[in-house]
């Protein structure tokens, strides 16, 4: 039959002693463990995942946005630069135009008329771009 | 009669001669100059042989979800979406795999220096029945490639033409690489666009006289950017083969560039390019192999 172990024997709190201290000890080999880790990561060049199927890493992906923002940049500048040189042209010529980007116009048939030889020089020639 | 003079400006743009002509009583030369930054802006946006384009990034994240894009990404896609349709699938913008894979996959200027001729797998295009707009975002399916090299110049030329014209500038002709957009008035002028065959460019075989506020012209032609004998830039969406086509170059003058372009396309890839023109209600020029076999058909008549 099989005693049952009581607590509060002395060889039982020894037996507690040994193991908590052994914990500690794991513990801190671990804490240590993970900082040389740690360390080592710092230390070493990065490696680059890829963050996409195609190949792209983080680096890509924020060169890309980078682009984008200087591409957005340009745009805006275009477009203030558009303006104001609408306003000055309506301040030279009188005229009261809005300056603004507009709507396609609905579509009126063309009536051109074929010419076998050109009488006037064409102001644009069209080829296979 | 006024004489106004228009500003001209010539310059090198998405791989090809682009000249942009601007009729103002002032400030010309700025809104010329202005519409080349535009130019550039577009190019940096849409060009697939730029690695940090946006329309790169799009690519290289097809299968990945929607990814947002800028205004004019979202302008081109849509606009390429509109023509699939609109041509039932014969303008193609998914043929991008296909042309990598003939060998064109950098500037022209490269593909002739490479002159790749090794033999090709043939896939139907993916088609854009996959690719999904949605607000300002755009979602490609995996293997799917936008191309914007049918479409892009024409719609280029449409918003560059339109906001110069909207800053007050009378007149505009915007010519990118033969790709031609007019809008206003050239002065008290018509507007005069030649149509030359890419075999003898000196002889004019028609001139269009424009009396519209506002047009597009294109040309589409198995003739120029050719490589490795045979291999052209003209690629049947439904087989991903160079297309064997009975027209050698076709002219379509429509309400706007993209459109115009658009259905060059689909008309020299058709068996029938008049068939094409009246579907569209266009003016159209097809020329045959035989240069004197040129017709044209006004559908408006």
């Amino acid at each position: 039959m099989t005693k049952p172990r009581t607590r509060g024997g002395a060889a039982d709190k020894a037996w507690s002693i040994g193991l908590a201290g052994a914990t500690c000890l794991g513990l801190v080999g671990l804490v240590g463990v993970r900082t040389i880790t740690d360390t080592s990561v710092d230390a070493a060049p990065a490696v680059e995942e890829a963050t996409s199927s195609s190949g792209l890493t983080r680096a890509d992906l924020d060169a890309y946005a980078n682009a984008l923002d200087a591409q957005s940049a340009q745009l805006d500048n275009y477009r203030v630069q558009l303006t104001e040189a609408g306003h000055q042209l309506q301040a030279a010529t009188g005229k009261d135009q809005k300056v603004a980007i507009q709507q396609v116009k609905k579509r009126k048939n063309f009536v051109p008329r074929p010419q076998a030889a050109p009488q006037l020089a064409a102001q644009g020639k069209t080829r296979s771009s | 009669m006024d004489t106004m003079t228009p500003a001209r400006i010539d310059f090198r743009a998405m791989g090809t001669d682009c000249a942009i002509s601007v009729w103002s009583s002032t400030h010309a030369e700025d809104l010329a100059r202005l519409a080349r930054t535009r130019v550039e802006i577009l190019e940096e946006c849409w060009s697939r042989f730029r690695a940090t384009s946006e329309l790169s990034l799009l690519n290289a994240r097809a299968g990945q979800g929607p990814i947002e894009v800028s205004e004019d990404l979202h302008a081109l896609v849509a606009a390429m979406t509109r023509a699939w349709e609109m041509t039932g699938g014969a303008f193609d913008p998914t043929v991008g795999t296909a042309m990598r894979a003939w060998g064109y996959d950098v500037t022209f200027a490269d593909v002739i220096t490479r002159n790749h001729d090794a033999a090709v797998a043939l896939h139907p295009a993916p088609g854009m029945a996959g690719v999904a707009i949605d607000g300002c975002t755009v979602t490609l399916p995996s293997g799917v490639e936008l191309d914007p090299g049918a479409i892009g110049k024409g719609l280029a030329a449409d918003i560059i033409a339109r906001e110069i014209h909207a800053a007050g500038a009378t007149g505009v002709l915007v010519d990118l690489g033969g790709d031609i957009v007019v809008r206003g008035r050239p002065g008290a002028d018509t507007w005069r666009i030649a149509v030359t065959d890419e075999r003898s460019p000196e002889l004019v075989i028609h001139t269009f006289e424009i009396t519209d506020e506002h047009a597009g012209i294109a040309t589409s032609s198995v003739l120029r950017r050719r490589w490795a004998g045979t291999r052209h830039h003209v690629i049947d969406p439904m087989t991903g083969a160079i297309a064997d086509t009975s027209a050698v170059q076709v002219t379509v003058l429509a309400p706007s560039g993209a459109d115009a372009e658009v259905i060059a396309t689909a008309a020299i890839l058709s068996r029938n390019p008049h068939s094409i023109f009246h579907q569209h209600g266009v003016t159209g020029i097809a020329l045959g192999a035989d240069s004197t076999a040129h017709t044209m058909e006004n559908a408006h008549e």
